[in-house]
């Protein structure tokens, strides 16, 4: 993809289509051989709404949709910025990878990434995080997380491409404002995503990410 | 996730501490050339003072070691000057303690007094200034809202005006620092290069410091302060706790307070039981400093996911 005249892979999320099975997780932990407590790429279980009262009738006004995220790769890596050893780099096709033979495990930059991207691996005492499985993509090939999904809710290409075959935002619930870091991550939104913004919702399954 | 911070802050309390007392230490020094009084005041810049510099910001940069996953990776720990304010900080400290221990070397080798001593002191206080600053930038990210306010480095500058001045004054009582004059508390030499208003003068910041510290708990902590930030959680513990610790911080620092209204009441002069409430007040302000951060990193709740 590199010889292609890639400037920025990145992700796209259908989160109307997912179905929260978690595949894309498991194929992420599987491939990459994650240790206990270090998933790179996570489904958020999000759900809010509350009973409405509609012409003196109750009737429910709940919702639930699916996040899932992994390292957005981002045009301003904070985490980048942050690291005092230079161990985190960004190539020319926007991948951003941690160098394990650099990096000293001082986790300053899983304070600054607003994704949780970064995670701390206790049996390496070093970060480490998505890399795309970027000998997949020079391959020609998906990351493991997008040939895993059964719904097709996942994709990954040029960002500037993938802005043209789909509509779609960086920032749904729980996500924080793109402007920090400029993700490179296009999220098709689930209908009921608006009402997350109207304070009820919360991410349900923080014990198990 | 609350106690993996403890090397960190063991680091900036201790990084804190050596900055305040090198600056209690050169104000002397600064004041005695201004009033004319030759280098009378250097006796305080002298090769025990300095290495007692020298060994809290050793003590504190050997801390951070055990917050780090690789620590023989710590080679590379500069190399994003850059963009990174934590390889900026490491160089700060770094240029703080050389220069520190260089006035010590000085004093060690009996130099001659040399033309840029005055320089060099001014330099080491503002490198030291320059080192807290980087220190509090450190945690002043857009990411955690509970850092990004004017309550780090303000915190951070009273920890060091509170601790730095109370280490110096106690040390220099308890280690007559003028021994390579044969001083002693009761030798002439002390009363000469000021000893007294030394002592005070720095007991007095500290305590001036303290109040202050107490008002700004009040108005800036996350999460209770009147002005500061109002969404913040201490992580893993109900967000009233934040109450209970910043009570129990209140309560060290004003008893720290009263010990030392009670040593200055007794004009400071020698004896073991002003050094017994200097003493006291040291440590309950260093257990003040060590709740209220052990707060701070606690609230370290980051924005999104």
């Amino acid at each position: 993809m590199e010889e292609a005249g890639v400037k920025q892979l990145a992700f796209y999320f259908d989160s109307g289509s997912c179905s929260g099975c978690k595949a894309c997780q498991a194929a992420c932990k599987d491939r990459n051989d994650l240790p206990l407590n270090v998933l790179w790429r996570r489904v958020y279980e999000v759900a809010g709404g509350d009973w409405r009262n509609e012409g003196g009738i109750w009737v429910p006004g709940v919702f639930a949709y699916n996040m899932s995220l992994a390292c957005n790769h981002c045009e301003k890596p904070l985490c980048l910025n942050s690291c005092p050893t230079g161990a985190i780099a960004k190539r020319p096709d926007g991948i951003v990878l941690i160098d394990a033979a650099t990096c000293m495990g001082c986790r300053y930059c899983e304070w600054n990434c607003p994704y949780g991207s970064p995670q701390y691996d206790e049996s390496l005492g070093i970060m480490t995080k998505c890399n795309f499985c970027f000998d997949l993509v020079e391959k020609g090939e998906p990351p493991a997380c997008v040939s895993a999904c059964p719904m097709r809710a996942l994709d990954f290409g040029e960002f500037s491409e993938l802005k043209k075959k789909y509509e779609g935002t960086g920032r749904v619930f729980p996500l924080p404002e793109t402007r920090l870091t400029e993700p490179s991550l296009l999220i098709k939104p689930h209908k009921d995503a608006g009402l997350a913004e109207l304070g009820t919702a919360e991410v349900g399954n923080w014990e198990e990410i | 996730m609350l106690t993996k911070e403890w090397p960190l802050v063991g680091y900036t309390l201790l990084g804190q501490t050596a900055v305040g007392a090198f600056w209690a230490l050169a104000v002397p020094f600064v004041f005695s050339r201004k009033s004319g009084g030759g280098g009378g005041g250097s006796l305080y810049l002298n090769v025990r003072t300095m290495g007692g510099i020298a060994v809290l910001v050793g003590f504190a940069a050997a801390l951070s070691f055990f917050h780090l996953g690789s620590p023989f990776r710590a080679v590379h720990a500069m190399k994003n000057l850059r963009t990174s304010w934590l390889s900026r900080e490491i160089l700060l400290e770094l240029v703080f303690l050389f220069l520190a221990a260089l006035i010590g070397f000085l004093e060690l080798i009996k130099a001659k007094r040399p033309a840029f001593l005055g320089g060099l002191v001014i330099l080491t206080a503002l490198s030291g200034l320059a080192f807290l600053y980087s220190m509090a930038k450190i945690y002043m990210l857009d990411t955690v809202p509970a850092w990004q306010n004017l309550n780090t480095p303000l915190s951070f500058f009273l920890s060091a005006v509170i601790l730095g001045p109370l280490t110096a004054v106690y040390a220099v009582r308890r280690i007559p620092v003028g021994l390579a004059l044969g001083g002693r508390l009761d030798n002439p030499a002390y009363v000469f290069h000021g000893f007294a208003s030394f002592q005070s003068s720095a007991v007095v910041v500290a305590l001036a410091a303290a109040v202050v510290a107490m008002l700004v708990m009040f108005v800036l902590t996350p999460g209770v302060g009147l002005l500061g930030v109002k969404k913040a959680t201490l992580l893993e513990l109900p967000a009233s706790n934040i109450r209970l610790f910043l009570m129990i911080k209140l309560a060290l620092l004003a008893a720290a307070a009263a010990l030392l209204i009670m040593a200055l009441s007794r004009g400071l002069a020698g004896g073991s039981t002003v050094d017994g409430l200097l003493l006291w007040a040291l440590l309950s302000a260093a257990a003040a400093e060590t709740v209220g951060r052990f707060l701070f990193y606690g609230l370290c709740s980051r924005i999104g996911v």
